[in-house]
């Protein structure tokens, strides 16, 4: 969504961070529920990297249809989508069934993502609040 | 890709943990069966568990077939331990042999309580995560509100 006037670029930053966040906890709970799956590998999603790298280049690399018959690029292979990376290798490997996860780890950034999150829908709520309050003229 | 689906993921942990507790009771239960229906002692019953996409939309298997997103828990199989039974000697009991040895169930209790304490932990992490999820989606409903 890119916004303007009214709706400043912080709402569309805030989106982004949302959006990606709930990308990164999906990846977290399913790194969870296979913490005892024999040779699953972890994954994450860097959101701080993301964010920073997307800012700017986000809209210099696209596919053009110049032909009526060209396949669209549907949501599957979108340009945008942030980078999905293997969480490294832990320095000290005691599993022996090729498992990747590590659990308290995981657990940490569970709850740090969840609350970064719940700090970006609070920051857009009140961003709606003062615009209300601007429109209305009046403090709730 | 949504919250439902990772809700749905850890529900797919939990399910995996609550059948690996059931096998654990089971064996435990059985330490001194000596019938099965197979014939022969009780043999420890094991959980074979692997990552899969989760069930929902076309794009997101595939994408979890492409490498990299994610995949809930699936209990492909069930397993019998293969290992030998303890020979008790017994000749009173029904089941000896011509020597007088029971074939009894190689169960050990430390790996049960082991597998059992592991199962309890992995649930209530999954627990942790779905109580997550479900704060993060109650947050993003107030916006506005």
């Amino acid at each position: 969504m890119e916004s303007q006037g009214l709706f400043d670029q912080t709402f569309s930053v805030l989106e982004k961070s949302m959006n990606l966040r709930s990308q990164k906890h999906n990846l977290l709970v399913s790194n969870i529920a296979n913490m005892d799956t024999p040779k699953y590998k972890a994954f994450d999603i860097l959101v701080e990297e993301e964010m920073g790298k997307k800012m700017g280049e986000a809209n210099k690399t696209q596919l053009n249809q110049t032909q009526p018959a060209h396949i669209p690029l549907m949501g599957m292979a979108d340009l945008n989508a942030p980078e999905i990376r293997p969480v490294e290798n832990p320095r000290y490997d005691f599993r022996s069934d090729g498992n990747t996860v590590d659990v308290d780890r995981t657990m940490l950034k569970l709850s740090e993502n969840g609350l970064l999150y719940n700090a970006s829908a609070q920051m857009i709520s009140k961003k709606f609040q003062s615009l209300s309050n601007v429109i209305n003229g009046t403090v709730r | 890709m949504n919250f439902f689906d990772s809700m749905q993921t850890s529900a797919s942990g939990l399910a995996a943990q609550r059948l690996k507790m059931n096998l654990v009771a089971s064996n435990l239960a059985n330490t001194n069966t000596t019938r099965t229906e197979q014939g022969g002692p009780y043999q420890r019953k094991e959980a074979v568990l692997a990552a899969g996409p989760v069930q929902s939309a076309f794009g997101e298997m595939l994408k979890a077939e492409l490498g990299s997103s994610p995949t809930e828990v699936k209990v492909v199989g069930v397993i019998s331990d293969q290992r030998d039974p303890i020979m008790k000697y017994n000749p009173l009991h029904p089941d000896a042999n011509a020597q007088g040895y029971v074939s009894m169930p190689n169960i050990n209790m430390m790996e049960e309580m082991v597998e059992m304490m592991t199962a309890s932990r992995s649930y209530e992490a999954n627990v942790t995560a779905i109580s997550t999820s479900k704060n993060m989606v109650l947050k993003a409903l107030e916006i506005g509100r």
